[in-house]
């Protein structure tokens, strides 16, 4: 008997052992630029598989990233998009230092509306009565604007940009960019689109991607010119593709006609915090969004969108400095963190996630794809704003539908609460404080 | 005779049973343009639906780059997400769009002498959503 226990006990040393052993990384994440941008971090692989609950299967067949060097606790004070701020991003981004003020002029409207014009006479028989009154009430608000505007936009102070909250500005030789000032509310950015109006209304002229890494080479030299080189690293690369006007995305959605989209590879970068990186899910993006109207915290970061025309759209969100309190945390290890999140996944099962659409838990696979210890952002007490150290576990929750096929739920973003084909990107599963081993609840922000 | 009186009667019933349903509820339109949110200037009683209390939201709105645009923004990742909140009430969440073209929610339990007034939110708070709500409310 005792020789049972002791073969047992061997067993159950050896596996936990092994469980998350350094091996070599297959680099089968879709994010696996972002792994390339991570020089430093030490890279291992981790398999395990827990059977949970009511027979829910928890896969871990993840990479992780533990980075070298200390972890920081730090505070957080946001900054204030003040004149001297839109100064300094606007003097990165324009070829001058004018502002226009943000009209649409007049050759803009007409090309605008010929277009709409244009492209309705073409699907007008196809499409619904109420389809059709939308895009003439879009035509008639066009030509209202029309009838007041101006050949060109005029010149205007910074002080009259402050005021307003927009602008324009000089980016290229014939392009004039829009700048759009947030200083309000719950979510403080400034905004640059350089939308290329001329280019899509009247030459059609579709835009392409181009690859993550010119993107990051051009994000690189737009951060080293604004100074910001060594305070952000790269965080998120996403891609996102729409159609210029509203009759050109209905016809291509109704496969009536194939107009060409305008396609965007989005950076997404978020600041260092004490040497190390902060992790980016889709979480950290929608921010505290449980809380209440004036409680809900939006984090900071800074996006960039490419196409083949070089940079469409610049927007920095949340602008702060973060003051170092403390150093040299030891943060828990992976096998803690693991435990922490394997607790509590058997709780909540993120039931509320699949239960709703009366998908069987037997069917239900919890799948764990990258695990990484860096920074992040959480509310503390007293309306105080911290960074801290945790383990990121990022992956999907996956079912069996009737017909045998393998379906994601969608758990945050702009498809959240929907059953989707493919796992999202940037996705987080659980997220553990990496000082207390406790679960930082996203939606609420600690 | 008899007959005609009864007929004549239930037939009354059944008109003035419509009656009080048919004018039961008022309209009104309040125009947003929201980066962040705005509240009625109005406030607004609820109607009476069977035994709820309601009052009824329909939203013809799209997403612009700048408060004065007039063309609208279009694809997924322009969407935002639009709340609409009365006074005391829960959060009613319209989905994360860029055209809203009759989209509609509701209260149904609310207090039936209470004026409640009413927050439309831009969640988001990334692009402006400008548009009108239609406000189903008691008159």
């Amino acid at each position: 008997m005792k020789r049972i226990f002791s073969i047992l006990f061997m067993i159950l040393i050896i596996g936990a052992m092994s469980a998350c052993q350094p091996t070599p990384i297959a680099s089968t994440q879709s994010s696996s630029s972002i792994q390339e941008i991570k020089e430093d971090a030490g890279t291992t692989r981790c398999e395990q598989h827990f059977e949970l609950d009511d027979n829910i299967q928890l896969v871990i067949s993840a990479s992780v990233i533990e980075p070298n060097g200390e972890f920081h606790k730090g505070n957080i004070e946001w900054k204030e998009i003040d004149s001297s701020f839109v100064e300094k991003v606007c003097q990165a981004l324009s070829n001058n230092s004018i502002y226009y003020k943000a009209i649409e002029t007049r050759s803009e409207l007409t090309s605008s509306i010929e277009t709409y014009r244009s492209q309705l006479d073409l699907v007008r028989d196809k499409l619904s009565p109420d389809d059709i009154r939308m895009i003439e009430d879009v035509i008639s608000e066009m030509q209202d604007a029309l009838s007041t505007s101006l050949e060109t936009e005029p010149a205007i102070t910074l002080n009259e940009v402050m005021v307003e909250n927009e602008a324009k500005i000089q980016t290229g030789v014939n392009n004039k960019a829009v700048l759009v000032i947030s200083d309000s509310g719950r979510k403080k950015f400034i905004r640059i689109t350089n939308y290329r109006w001329k280019d899509i209304m009247l030459e059609q002229a579709p835009s392409e991607y181009i690859s993550d890494e010119d993107a990051a080479q051009k994000a690189k030299k737009i951060l080293q010119n604004m100074g910001l080189i060594d305070e952000f690293s790269l965080a998120a690369i996403k891609h996102a593709s729409s159609e210029y006007t509203l009759v050109a995305n209905w016809a291509n959605q109704m496969g009536i006609a194939d107009y060409p989209p305008d396609k965007r590879t989005e950076l997404i970068f978020t600041r260092n915090v004490g040497g190390q990186h902060q992790v980016f899910s889709q979480q950290v993006e929608d921010g505290t969004s449980n809380r209440e109207y004036d409680e809900t915290v939006f984090w900071e970061l800074i996006k960039m969108y490419f196409d083949n025309d070089g940079l469409v759209e610049f927007v920095w969100q949340q602008p702060c400095s973060v003051t170092i309190d403390s150093k040299g945390i030891q943060p828990i290890s992976i096998e803690a963190a693991i435990d922490a999140m394997r607790q509590f996944l058997s709780v909540s099962q993120n039931k509320y996630s699949y239960s709703t659409y009366g998908i069987d838990s037997k069917n239900v696979t919890i799948n764990i794809d990258r695990i990484e210890l860096g920074m992040t952002c959480i509310l503390g007490p007293d309306k105080t704003y911290l960074t801290i150290p945790v383990w990121e576990f990022y992956g999907n929750i996956s079912y069996i539908n009737t017909s045998g096929d393998i379906k994601y739920v969608s758990l945050s973003g702009l498809n959240a609460g929907e059953i989707l084909d493919e796992p999202e990107l940037y996705n987080s599963i659980c997220t553990i404080n990496a000082i207390t081993g406790k679960r930082i609840d996203r939606t609420q922000g600690y | 005779m008899k007959k005609r009186l009864i007929a004549t009667f239930l037939t009354l019933i059944l008109v003035f049973s419509f009656i009080p349903s048919a004018l039961a509820y008022s309209s009104s339109t309040v125009n947003i343009n929201i980066l962040s949110y705005i509240d009625s200037s109005s406030t607004y009683k609820p109607y009476a639906s069977g035994s709820s209390q309601m009052l009824y939201f329909t939203v013809y709105a799209k997403v612009y780059q700048t408060k004065t645009s007039t063309t609208p923004l279009v694809g997924s990742q322009y969407a935002q997400l639009l709340q609409i909140r009365a006074t005391d009430q829960s959060i009613l969440p319209m989905q994360r769009k860029y055209v809203w073209n009759g989209d509609s929610t509701n209260y149904s339990s609310l207090d039936a002498n209470t004026y409640y007034r009413i927050r439309f939110r831009n969640y988001d708070g990334d692009y402006y959503i400008k548009g009108s709500v239609d406000i189903r409310h008691g008159g």
